[in-house]
Formats: C-alpha cells, structure tokens, sequence
C-alpha cells in the first residue's frame, strides 16, 4: 500500500520529466505519455481511497515517511511524508478523477496547438504539485507544494503567451497568490515556533493542547494559515486574479481554476480545522469572507458577456460558500461542496471549451445563441451541470449546498444563511442566462462561422458525458440522506475533534420542522433564479416549440403558479426586471464591478507602480560619482560611529 | 598634554581626516589616490604611537606598521595601473566624467 | 616554522604555486587556452584534496595565527569551488573578445589565496592581510577588459571606495589592537569578554574601533548604504567575473566577519547586534527596491545580490541573537547563492557569447524557444534566488528566517522583514522568466554554441542547487560543525 500511494504522485512526475525531455520529438504523440501515466495514477488512488474509505487504514490513517530533509540531532528535525486518511481520499477522488478526464479532453481541444508537448508537461507537472499537496504530511511539504501549484498555474495561464493579456494574467496570478503566500509562510513560522514541529498533526495538537504557551495568539496563527487559503482560493480581496486567469486554455481553467488547485485554501482550512475549532473570531472572519465574496461574485456574474467570465465568477462565489462552510463549523458540507463542485463546474468548464471549440474561438455570448440543436451533446451536459449547480434536487450541487445553508441557519449565522440564501437565487439566474444566451433564442453567430458550428470529437464529448454522471448522482450517493449521508460517515474520524470543541447542537434531520422548511425555500429561489433568467433570455425554446410561441411558453409555465403569475402580469414582471435588475441591481453589480476593477484591482496594481516608485526614488542615489559615493559612505561612518557611541554607552 | 598618546591619537586622527576630506574633495583619480595614502598613514601613526607608549605593544607595532606600509604599495601600485587604463580610454584623470553607468 | 605548520599552511602554499605555475604555462606556450585551463583545474583539484587531507588534522600554525578548522575546511572547499566554476564559464567569454586566459585565472588563484587567508586567520593582522590579498585581484579583474571603458570605469570605482573603505577598516583594528594589546583573536576575545563581563560602558575609542570595523566590513559585502559601488562595478565588468564578484569577495568578507565579529568581537555582540539588525533590514529592502527597476539583468543581479547580502546579515543576527542556528543557516546561504548566483551569471554570460550582445532584458527574450535547456536552467536559477521551493534557495532562506524566528524580539520583526522581502523578490526574477518564456525575440538570433566546459559547469551548479534543496543533510552537518568550530 504505502508504494502504491508514492507513486500516485510519483507517475506524474515521471510523465512530466519524459515529456519535458523528448516531448518535441514525439510531437503529436507526446499524450500517450502524459494521459497514460494519469491514467494509472486514478487507478492506482482509486485502490487507495477504497482502503481508506473502507476503514482499513485505520482513523488516523497511512502515515509514511519518505526521507529526513532535515535528519534528526539537527536544530530542526523535518520529515518528508505523506499522510492518507479519509479527508485526503476524498480529494483525491476529486483530482485524480478530473484530472485524468482533463488529460483526455485536451487531446482534442489542444490538437491544433503548435504547443501540444508543452501543454502536457505542464499539465503533469501540475498533478505532481496538486497530489503532493493533498498527500503532503508535513506544513513545510504542503508550502513547497503550494508553491509548485502555483508555478505549474503560471505556467499554464501564459501558456499562450503571445497574447499579451495572457501573460500578464499569468504574472498577476503568481504575483497575488504570493501575497497570501506570504501570510502562510509566516503562519507556518508562527506554527513551528510555538510547537518546534512542522507535522501538521502534531504540531496542530500541541497548540491547542490544553495550558499551551503561545508567543503569537491562536486566532492570529489561523488567520495567517487563513491569508494562504485566501490567495490561492482566490477569496476577497484576493480573488483578482481568478477571472483573469481565464486567459488560459479551457481545459486548465476546468482543472486549475475550478476543480482542484482553487480548493487547495478549503482543504487548507480543513485540515486544520481544529485549530479553528480553538479560533471561534477567526472562524467568524472565513465566514464573513467567504460569504462576501459569495454574493460579490454572484453579482458580478449577473452582467459579464463572456462565458467563462461568467463561470469564473460563479466559480469564486462558490469557493465563498465553502468557506461560509468552514467559517460556521460545517466542515463536512464544505468538502462534499468541495467534490460536487468540483465535479460540475469541471463539466461547465469543459462544456464552455466545446461552446468554444465549435464558434471558432469566440467566447461573447452575445455572439452565441441558438447553439442547442447544433452541439446537442455539449448542450445536455451543460444544462446538466447548470441544474446541478443551482441547487435543484436531486442533483449534486442540491445536496451540498444546501447543507452548508442548513448548517450556516442551524449554528446561528443568519446572516449567513441569508446571504447564501439570496446568492442561491442568484446563481440560479446568471447559469440560466448563460444557458439561454448561449443555446437557445436566435442565433447571433457570425455568418462566416455559422455553417461551421460543429459537435466536438469523441475524445471531447466523452469527458463531458463522464463528469455529467457523478453531477447528477452524487448527490443522491453520498449525500442522501442529508447531514449523515456517505460523506459525513467517511469524514466523521477527520473532523470528531474539532466538532467536539465545537459543541454544535445535535439534531437530527427534520424533514417536516426545520430542515423541510429550509430545503423547500432554497429550492423555492433556485427555482425563481431560473424562472426570471427563462423569461428573460428563453423564451423562444427550441426544445419545447419548432416556432416561437408565446402562447405554449405561457401554457407551460401555467405549470408553476409563481412563473404564471410572474408570466401572467408581465407589465409587473417587467418593472420588477427593470427595477431589480437594471436600476437597482444593474447599479449595485455596476458598483460592486466598479469597486472590484478599480478599488481592489486597482490597490494591487497600485501597490506595484508605487513600490517600482520607490525603487526609482532610491535610484537616484545612484548618480554614477565615486564622490557622492563616497560621501554616502562617509556619511554612513558617521552615522555608525554615533549609533555605537550612543550603544556602548547605554 | 604635548607628550601624551592621546596628543598622537588626536593627530593621527586628524590626519585620517585630511586624508578623507582630500578623497571627498578631489576630482583627479590620482589626487585621491594620494589621500589615500595620507589615511593610511594616518592609521601607522596611531600603530606607532600605541607602541612607543604602552610597553606591551611595543614589539608588534613596527612590524604591523611596515606591514601596512607594504599594502599600501601593492594597492598603489594596482590602483596606479587601472588608473592609465581608464585614462587610456577617456582622456581624463577626473573622476566626475566617469559616470555613464548612472542609471 | 615546523613540519607540522608547514603541512596545515599547505593548502595555501598549494594555491599561491598553481598561480605561478599557471602564469609559467603560458610563459611556455603562450596564447593557448589548453594548457593553462588544464594546469589551472587539475591544481585547483589538487588543492582541494589538500584542504580536505588538512582538515582531518585541525590544528594552528604560526603560533596561533592560522588556524585549520572544520570552517577553515569548509570555506576553502567553497571558496575552490567558487574560483574553479568561474575559471570554467570564462573562456567562453573571454575568448571572442581576446582576452588574454592564463592571466586571468592566475589572478583569480592569487585572489583564492587571499580568501584561504582570511578563511584560516585567527590573527587581526593576517585577516587584514588576507583581506588585501582578496580584493586587490578583485581590482584588476573589475577592470579586465582593459580596452573597454565600461570595465575600467567600474574598476576605478571599485578600487577607489574600496581602498577608501580598506583605510577605514585599518582605522578601526589599530584602535581594537591598541586598547586590547593583542592582535590574536582569541585574546582579543578574551580581554573584551573580561570588559564586557565588567558591566561598565566600553571606552568610546572601541566604540570608534567597533564603527570604523562595522563600516569597513559593510562596505565589502555591499551592506546598504555602504553599497554604492556594486552595481557599477559589476555592470561594467565581464560578465563571468561579475559572476566572480557577486559570489568571491562577498562569501569572502563574511569569513572575514565570522572570524572577526564572531571570533574576536563575540564578547560584545549585544552592541553590534542592533547596528547589524538594521544593517541586514535596510539592505534587503533596499536591495529588493531597486532591482525592481532595472531593465538590464546584470545590473539587477547586483542589486538582487545585496538582497542576498541581508538575509545572510539575518543569519548572522540571529546569533547575535543567541541562536547557534544562524551561523549555521549564514553558512549555509553562502554555498547556496554561490551555486544558484554563479549558474545564472553564467547563462547570462553564455547568452552573451558573441560580443557585442549586451545584457538587457531584451537580450533573454525568447531565449526559452532558441535554447529551451539554457531557458530551463536559468529559471531554475531565478526561481532558487527567488527562494522557491524546493531549491537551495529556499531553504536557505528558510533557515535563517526560522533561526531569527526562534530568537524572538526585535529578531522576529527582522524574520517578518525578510519574508516581504522574499515575496517581494519574485516581481523582479519571474521578469526575466517572463521575457525568456512568453516573449518574441526581438532579433532573430540562431542558437550558439556552448564550450563542453561550459555545459558541465551549468550542470554542476544545477545539480547542487536541487540537492541543496532536496537533501540538505549532508550540507547541514558540515555546517554545523563549521559552527560550532568557531564558537566553542
């Protein structure tokens, strides 16, 4: 067994190092390679979490020891290892699984690129980093994996790096994520002062062991522990780089910035749960954060044109719900958000490509429309993967989202709840408007493209079809019946600890008291989300009618009494539109767009021209005259003689 | 006061100083090559009067002084032949018109 | 002089003899490359394997002046290998713009004496010494190309503050010597442990000797606002011997403040900690501040090696600060920034083969499509000095920021300092990457050729730059006893 967890990472690597080494001569073979060693590495972590999940590597896990970085007798004793247990089997489900359907969806989408070698380098070279990060024992290993993730995702943004935007994307993406880089760094730092140790579980335990000694407060060492998360999960105010990064080829948006490495802060987070167990004001500001940026993020999807702006800040906003999650305590609800999300926004991702792939590039949804008969494939998935993530049972993303809403109302955050709440209808809204503008209606393609519009490839459609099978039943295997469905069975020995200090109220799932009525209203909005986005944008349903008619749509909708009454006073609906969406929202998403590109953006931005600023102020003194030279240094003897005379004289 | 160690501190201090302030002063590479010269020899009269007035230092100083004495030569000697170097391709001795590195 | 002083100074004696015999060689067969470039790196061998041998016997010659120990073993070892990886990218470079070989590895191995020197000094005087052995070569180095005004120019510059510099050093020892009475360091510990044990306040003129010491030593390793002559120096010089200088005198100097602070000044090193704590802050800052604005990649790697300057200043501080750690995390840092400094000066050097090419920013770009491996190389560099796991780099920093960590107070604000710094590094490193990887060529320039030499010079470095970072045991150890040779 522990070989065998070794060489989940150790394959990629290997299929890394080969293709980065004779990638140019094989060319257009150079995926055999690469998809060939992921593809045992699933199968080989799928044994893995088996045995884990079943409970035979015990509760604490498979520990394994590597080799000493720093031998024992040292100052600091550092180990190299890796540790399976239950949290970790469920992620790597999630990476190995989409990563491998990631690899085979490239051979076609990456075809034509003059990359392609390249491409899968990268691609391996990230899974290497991802699967060492979730494996990683020790906080030392997990920054150096944090680290490559966040290399082989600079890589892979400016992959074309032709495009200037890309590789400007790239370079703020690197450049932001350090930032919250830094915050771990130094939370480590604080962790190994306080404990002498860099074992995560080890040193976790002696901070929170009863009568610790500690020279930097607990709240603070999970909040810095906190600031990495927020850099790499791209939470407020360090979600800038997320939407930007889109510059990079679908794929590695599906991979990166959607399904894996964006969850390495959620993972983070668990994995120390217990320290935030002991932090409750830190545990109120991840909730404070992660729902702000759930509803920043929601609302700024509401009005992008590009589709996967659209999906990225979906993809932010719900990257605020899991940590909504792990800021009330529902640590289980925000990994089982974690694996659904990451199995349905990989879809929607993958689906954008062959939207995509099949306009010739385009990606203004205001150039799409009427796609629906075209791509049927892509278009049953994605609808698919769009019911899923607003929240309409049985589908995943029900399931999963409405825990960390139930959790977030049960342990007392209303305000929480309320914002998830209206983030719900939200998101419900901007999927089915994306839905709508791209697939149904007119066609507003290009008339040059229009008679090109094609179904992708096989080698395409195939992981579409794949990830459209866990967004529809996950919910129901793992999450049924809510709140101590599979999941919370597998992550029970993970979180025990934490929860204890907790002391969350015990309840049992109530369908007819609370809970029903939880359940019954987040549905209620998903379903408004949808009804407002079909009005607006799908009126003319292909599906459902050969010609436009209005009088079917109505029948239809006479279906649900609230879109009929919505659908019957129309004048009404349109003022609420109006009013809602255009006056008021369409100025609130205008502000919040306002704040977020020019405020945040810009403080960053600001933050490196007024840095380079000082930079050339300080060059100054660098006028080329050994004289002024010399009289720096002159003055600098001075200034040393007086500091020492002032020193040895105290 | 005349006859004390700190009387030949005080002067060798002052010498160091002259040799700096010359450094600090002059344009010409050589001219400031001379007061480094007038510095060093500032710190061998410090050397040699710590010697002649504490008795247990006496044996070291002139060795450490003619020590001194002989690195200044070897630094002369090298400063003195990267000075034509330069004078070679800029036509000047003046050490303000060597600055097209400024940036 | 025994037999027994004659075999621990025979490392030294070595390396003064390989000079000579370089410069014989080419007295016989003058203007060739071969032979002098052989006689130079099979000595430099042979020196090596000497220093190991007189390591395994530590002991002292001259009555104590020069001593053998596990960091005398160590710091030769590094400062051989510094001198021979820089004897081995050089030809490349001179070559084309005829320049003549075999003198200048004579001088850079007359420049190795001066370092073995001060490595093994316990004397003040044989430290000035050595120190005036090391960067007198230096000088003439700076100003190698002797045809070309850049080089000159920052030759002068370099001789003039640093002789400058050498005088205010001269001040500050003669005052050490006279008020303590001795020149050997063990004494001069000894005395100051018993003024200090005192509890009174030191006489002003050792503060003024504290001062003039601090400032002299500062300046050599290019500490802020003793800096002033580095980028002109090194941006005029030829690029492999700016590689030399960024790494030689500077590991060079640190010896000298190893043995001088830490050996003979340790007594009272609750009064220079502080001047080295804001020597270390402002230089990192700075150093960082301003490579951020250079457009040409020599120049920022000589402000960038200021940086690297303060977060070994870092490690010196934290023991000052009482942690034994640092000195080893210091000692540590100076083999890794030697390996990773020297690798990428000498892509930068390889890239400006033909002369003529210059060294600005444009220069790299696209290099990762016209010479992928060079490309790959050379981000491996960058990424190692920008402290990017899991290079040599980054643990070094590691090290030492968790050194000063440990020693707590003002240290920590130290550690806090050095972390922005580390981040703020990646902006001015990833540049390049960014010009090598995701730029077109400006000029479409076919790839060139690279001497064998050259090859298994950048594989070295490579090499130890990972293994640095991978397996640092080994390194770790020798270190630790380097450590504990000077302080017990």
């Amino acid at each position: 067994m522990e070989s065998l967890v070794v060489l989940i990472p150790a394959l990629p690597l290997a299929g890394f190092i080969l293709t980065g080494l004779f990638g140019r001569r094989l060319d257009k073979e150079a995926h055999w390679l690469a998809v060939g060693v992921v593809v045992v590495s699933w199968l080989i972590s799928m044994v893995v979490v088996v045995a884990a999940l079943s409970g035979r590597l015990g509760d604490a896990g498979l520990s394994i020891k590597l080799w000493e970085w720093i031998p024992a007798g040292k100052a600091f004793h550092v180990d190299v290892g890796f540790t399976v247990d239950n949290l970790t089997a469920v992620l790597l489900i999630v990476v190995t699984t989409i990563g491998m359907l990631v690899h085979v969806y490239s051979i076609g989408y990456m075809a034509h690129d003059p990359g392609y070698w390249r491409f899968f380098a990268y691609l391996n070279l990230f899974m290497f980093s991802m699967l060492v990060l979730v494996l990683a024992s020790s906080f030392l290993v997990v920054f150096v994996a944090w680290e490559l993730v966040g290399l082989s995702s600079y890589l892979l943004i400016g992959f074309w790096y032709g495009r200037r935007s890309a590789a400007l994307a790239a370079k703020k993406a690197f450049i932001v994520n350090r930032v919250g880089d830094v915050g771990f760094a130094l939370g480590i730092m604080a962790i190994f002062v306080n404990t002498g140790t860099f074992e995560i579980r080890e040193s976790i335990e002696k901070l929170t062991a009863a009568g610790a000694v500690l020279t930097v407060p607990l709240p603070v060492i999970a909040l810095l522990v906190f600031a990495g998360a927020m850099g790499k999960s791209a939470q407020f105010p360090l979600h800038v780089w997320l939407p930007d990064a889109m510059e990079g080829p679908t794929p590695v948006s599906a991979l990166i910035h959607a399904a894996t490495m964006v969850n390495a802060g959620v993972y983070l987070v668990a994995r120390t749960n217990l320290l935030f167990a002991h932090a409750p004001d830190a545990m109120v500001v991840v909730a404070a954060i992660g729902i702000f940026t759930a509803i920043l993020a929601a609302s700024i999807a509401l009005t992008q044109t590009d589709i996967k702006r659209v999906l990225a800040y979906s993809t932010l906003s719900q990257l605020g719900y899991m940590f909504a999650a792990l800021g009330v305590g529902a640590w289980a609800a925000a990994i089982f958000h974690l694996m659904s999300h990451g199995f349905f926004k990989g879809l929607l991702f993958l689906d954008s490509g062959s939207v995509i792939h099949a306009v010739d590039g385009e990606q203004d949804m205001r150039l799409m429309g009427g796609l629906s008969r075209k791509i049927p494939i892509t278009y049953g998935t994605m609808l698919i993967g769009s019911v899923a993530i607003s929240g309409i049972p049985p589908l995943a993303g029900f399931f999963s989202k409405d825990e960390i809403l139930a959790s977030a109302f049960k342990n007392g955050f209303l305000w929480v709840w309320l914002v998830g709440f209206i983030v719900a209808g939200l998101t419900a809204f901007y999927m089915f408007r994306l839905m709508g503008l791209t697939f149904w209606g007119p066609s507003r393609v290009d008339r040059q493209v229009e008679p090109h519009i094609h179904e992708s490839p096989p080698v395409m459609t195939g992981p579409l079809i794949v990830l459209a099978i866990p967004s529809v039943f996950l919910g129901l295997l793992i999450g049924f019946p809510p709140e101590s469905g599979l999941i919370h069975q597998w992550l029970e020995p993970v979180f025990t600890d934490g929860l204890e200090v907790l002391h969350r109220p015990e309840a049992a799932f109530n369908v007819f008291g609370i809970d029903g009525a939880l359940v019954l209203s987040s549905v209620l909005i998903a379903a408004v989300g949808i009804a407002v986005a079909w009005r607006l944008f799908g009126v003319e349903l292909p599906r459902l009618s050969r010609e436009p008619d209005p009088e079917r749509v109505r029948a239809l909708t006479a279906r649900a009494p609230f879109l009929y009454r919505a659908s019957l006073n129309k004048w009404w609906f349109d003022d609420l539109y109006d009013l809602l969406f255009i006056r008021v929202g369409g100025r609130v998403a205008a502000f919040l767009w306002w704040f977020d590109r020019v405020i945040v953006d810009g403080t960053v931005n600001q933050i490196g021209i007024e840095t380079q600023r000082a930079g050339r102020l300080l060059r100054q003194v660098q006028t080329g005259r050994v004289q002024n030279y010399a009289l720096g240094i002159a003055l600098g003897l001075l200034v040393m003689a007086g500091s020492y005379l002032v020193i040895t004289a105290r | 006061m005349t006859n004390s160690l700190d009387a030949y501190l005080i002067l060798s201090g002052l010498l160091f100083a002259i040799g700096t302030f010359g450094f600090l002063a002059r344009r010409n590479a050589i001219s400031m090559l001379m007061s480094i010269e007038l510095m060093l020899n500032g710190v061998n009269l410090a050397i040699v009067a710590f010697g002649s007035f504490i008795d247990r230092l006496r044996p070291n100083a002139s060795v450490i002084a003619l020590l001194v004495i002989a690195v200044a030569a070897a630094e002369a000697t090298v400063g003195l032949a990267i000075v034509i170097a330069i004078f070679r391709n800029r036509r000047t001795p003046l050490v303000d018109e060597y600055d097209s590195m400024r940036q | 002089m025994s037999w027994q002083d004659v075999a621990i100074v025979g490392p030294l004696v070595g390396a003064i003899l390989v000079a000579i015999a370089i410069l014989l060689v080419d007295l016989v067969v003058p203007g060739r490359r071969g032979p002098a470039l052989t006689v130079a790196l099979l000595g430099l061998g042979l020196v090596a394997v000497l220093t190991a041998l007189a390591g395994r016997t530590p002991g002292q010659a001259f009555g104590g002046a020069y001593t053998v120990d596990a960091l005398t073993t160590f710091l030769d070892l590094l400062f051989i290998s510094i001198v021979g990886l820089t004897i081995v990218f050089a030809p490349d470079y001179l070559e084309p713009r005829d320049l003549p070989i075999a003198e200048f590895a004579a001088v850079l191995v007359f420049a190795l004496t001066g370092a073995m020197l001060i490595a093994a000094s316990t004397d003040l005087l044989v430290l000035f010494l050595g120190l005036e052995l090391m960067v007198l070569p230096g000088y003439l180095l700076a100003g190698f190309a002797k045809r070309d005004s850049l080089s000159t120019e920052g030759a002068i510059k370099y001789f003039l503050l640093g002789s400058f510099s050498s005088a205010i050093f001269l001040f500050g020892l003669a005052y050490v010597w006279g008020i303590t009475g001795t020149t050997r360091v063990a004494e001069v510990a000894a005395e100051l442990a018993r003024v200090a044990a005192g509890g009174a306040a030191l006489q002003p003129g050792l503060a003024l000797g504290l001062a003039f010491m601090t400032t002299g030593v500062a300046f050599k390793i290019a500490a802020v606002p003793f800096h002033y002559w580095t980028p002109d120096a090194y941006q005029g010089s030829p690029t492999p011997i700016t590689g030399y200088l960024s790494v030689g005198p500077k590991v060079g100097a640190f010896a000298l403040i190893l043995r001088l602070f830490v050996g003979a000044l340790g007594p009272l090193r609750a009064d220079w900690l502080d001047v080295i704590i804001v020597l270390a802050a402002l230089t990192m800052t700075l150093g960082n501040l301003v490579a951020l604005t250079q457009g040409n990649v020599k120049r920022m790697l000589a402000y960038s090696s200021i940086a690297h300057t303060g977060y070994m200043l870092v490690g010196l501080a934290a023991y000052a600060g009482g942690r034994q750690e640092g000195l080893q995390g210091l000692l540590y840092y100076g083999a890794a920034y030697t390996f990773m400094n020297l690798g990428a000066f000498a892509v930068v050097a390889a890239l400006q083969h033909r002369p003529g090419v210059t060294s600005a920013l444009e220069t790299f770009a696209g290099l990762g499509r016209r010479e992928p491996l060079l490309g790959i190389l050379m981000t491996l560099f960058l990424l190692s000095l920008t402290g990017i796991p899991p290079t040599a780099g980054f643990f070094a920093k590691a090290y030492v920021i968790l050194a000063a960590v440990q020693a707590g107070g003002a240290l920590s604000v130290l550690a806090v300092i050095a972390v922005l710094n580390a981040a703020a590094a990646a902006f001015y490193y990833l540049r390049v990457v960014v010009y090598m990887f995701m730029r077109e060529p400006v000029a479409e320039t076919e790839p060139q050729r690279h001497s064998s030499l050259v090859w298994a010079g950048l594989w070295a470095t490579t090499v130890l730059t990972i293994v640095l970072g991978l397996v640092p045991g080994p390194l770790l150890s020798v270190v630790t006893d380097a450590a504990k040779a000077l302080t017990s």
